[in-house]
């Protein structure tokens, strides 16, 4: 780490910043490159590195980071960061996620802007720790219970760990809820160079949280558009409303009434499938004349593409799909592939978790799978192994 | 199949021995050139005295699969023999293995199937530079003795801008020693 968060790395020909780092310490570089200015976390592996980049680039730019008592009291104080106008943030691993549950649903019903980036490691409960996995992706979508449209993005290559981070905090003000950034570890903790934007390129994407400014008696911070986000002040600054996990009316108070109810539940919704053109972001990897298609995120991604380069170079016309906003997931995309490729394979260090989901978006259950939960990666030969096997 | 370009390296032992750092400087020295390195640890949850294995990748064109492939490590280098026995199977046939011999023991079908070359590293960081912690960059100097994957000077500034100023006299002497001892070994191979 070099002494000032926003003066890392070079700028190379092209006018961008290349940084050696490994994975952790970029999405920490991101939060404060994207303006976040509060940080609160329980440090746990593989995602502790996030915690000692920022708790070293907050306070040089008049942030704050803390450590507090457990996963819940983390999440907790970020959220409360947050609700004050502040962008915020945490960071943890899968068994944090399980803790940090309950709050995800406050924000998600609350509509609380936060980023929260899980490293995942082998569970289910404290699992593999040091180990890579891909065991959050289920959880990802629904960590609480209810209804409710998660926003998870998933990086696949180190300077997404920058780059996924900055845009979660961009969708996270857009949409007013959680944004989790999924990262895995390999690629919080391998080391390598990283090819960035600017600072001042990451600036100019940013648009500021919306705020009501008329009058404080007129304040409605949840009496907005059907398909549109809450607009929440931040707390202490003259603008008074009701915050609850309860369902609520426009004023933030409680409710049963039975259309408000279900208007607020489906606002939910709709605030994220009525834009999915602005969170929807992929990958295609030589797919223009592949015969086989290979469908795999994260760091398994980095094998596959090693896989797609050997199987090409023996005259076997693979290409790859990598979802990168996986939560909502690319379901057109993945039909239009679906019909278009018969033979298909997806690649997952998990039991198949995203494997559903492909198989629901194509309409059909004849997809090959290749999966690992021995908190191993993915090497290549596994894959061009696979590919030989089955089709 | 095995890049013609890259160079894959492998540093095994456990963990809190600093084979960690010897990665990272050997990934960001390619960097500093224009090339494209990559460093990946593994270790287990009790992280220290557990065993730990670095691999580095070396290349002028970009690299995927940040691991290194089974099979296709061109050098590999081990301080700890639970490490050795662990993750020998990676190192393609007739490549070089450099070991600590007062903690890692081969078999004799290892001796025929790698070429072993026994230096002591922790003795010389421990005996000689007088400071036990400079073995990584013993390690890391012997490495690129045998892999001839970086020009030194390189290696060495990079080397000191990981390192507190304080401790560049021991580790310059650390690696001037794990240079002496490679080319001798290797001196010694060919008469």
């Amino acid at each position: 780490m070099a002494s000032d968060a926003n003066s890392q790395g070079k700028i190379n020909a092209d006018g961008k910043r290349e940084v050696v780092m490994v994975g952790n310490h970029l999405a920490a570089l991101a939060a404060v490159d994207s303006g976040c200015m509060f940080f609160g976390g329980y440090p746990i592996t593989p995602s502790t590195e996030v915690m000692e980049a920022i708790s070293d680039f907050l306070p040089r730019v008049g942030g704050t980071c803390i450590q507090m008592e457990d996963e819940i009291a983390g999440i907790a104080v970020a959220m409360g960061a947050s609700m004050s106008g502040v962008k915020s943030m945490t960071a943890t691993s899968g068994p944090g996620i399980s803790l940090k549950a309950e709050n995800l649903g406050l924000c998600q019903m609350a509509e609380v802007p936060l980023v929260v980036v899980d490293v995942m490691r082998g569970g289910p409960s404290t699992g593999l720790p040091t180990r890579v996995s891909q065991g959050d992706i289920s959880q990802s979508k629904t960590p609480s219970h209810g209804d409710y449209k998660s926003i998870a993005l998933c990086a696949g290559t180190l300077a997404e760990c920058y780059t996924e981070t900055v845009r979660a905090f961009n969708l996270a003000d857009r949409f007013m809820q959680p944004v989790i950034v999924l990262l895995d570890a390999t690629l919080g903790l391998m080391h390598a160079k990283a090819v960035l934007p600017t600072v001042e390129e990451v600036e100019a994407g940013i648009v500021p949280r919306k705020t009501f400014d008329g009058a404080p008696e007129d304040y409605r911070p949840y009496g907005v558009g059907e398909d549109e986000a809450a607009v929440l002040n931040p707390m202490f600054q003259g603008y008074r409303y009701h915050f609850t996990g309860l369902h609520h009316d426009a004023k933030g108070f409680p409710t049963e009434e039975i259309e408000t109810c279900r208007k607020l539940i489906k606002r939910l919704f709709d605030k994220v499938d009525n834009h999915l053109d602005e969170i929807e972001l992929n990958e295609e990897y030589m797919l223009d004349d592949a015969d086989i298609l290979l469908i795999g995120y994260g760091s398994a991604a980095l094998g596959i593409k090693e896989a797609v380069n050997r199987l090409r170079a023996e005259g076997i016309k693979v290409g790859m799909f990598r979802p990168i906003t996986i939560w909502p997931s690319p379901e057109k995309r993945m039909y239009d592939l679906g019909q278009k490729f018969d033979k298909v394979l997806s690649i997952e260090l998990n039991m198949g978790q995203y494997l559903e989901e492909i198989q629901r978006c194509m309409g059909r259950l004849d997809i090959e799978k290749l999966v690992k939960v021995n908190g191993r990666p993915f090497s290549p030969k596994d894959i061009t192994d696979k590919v030989k096997e089955v089709f | 199949m095995a890049n013609k370009t890259r160079d894959v390296l492998r540093f095994t032992g456990v963990g809190g021995q600093g084979v960690l750092l010897a990665g990272e400087i050997f990934a960001s020295a390619k960097i500093a050139l224009g090339g494209f390195g990559v460093k990946t640890a593994t270790y287990t949850s009790q992280v220290r005295g557990g065993p730990t294995v670095v691999d580095i990748q070396l290349d002028t064109e970009e690299i995927w699969y940040p691991h290194a492939v089974e099979g296709e490590v061109d050098f590999m280098l081990s301080v700890a023999d639970m490490s050795y026995q662990l993750f020998k199977t990676g190192v393609r046939e007739g490549a070089t293995i450099v070991i600590e011999p007062n903690l890692v023991h081969p078999t004799e079908e290892d001796r025929k199937k790698w070429n072993i070359v026994e230096i002591p590293i922790i003795t010389i960081a421990k005996e000689e530079v007088k400071l036990v912690l400079t073995q990584s960059v013993v390690a890391l100097a012997i490495a690129n003795t045998y892999q001839n994957a970086i020009d030194d000077e390189t290696l060495k500034a990079t080397m000191l801008s990981a390192v507190p100023e304080r401790f560049h006299k021991p580790n310059l002497l650390a690696y001037d020693l794990g240079k002496k001892y490679a080319e001798e070994a290797i001196a010694k191979a060919n008469a």
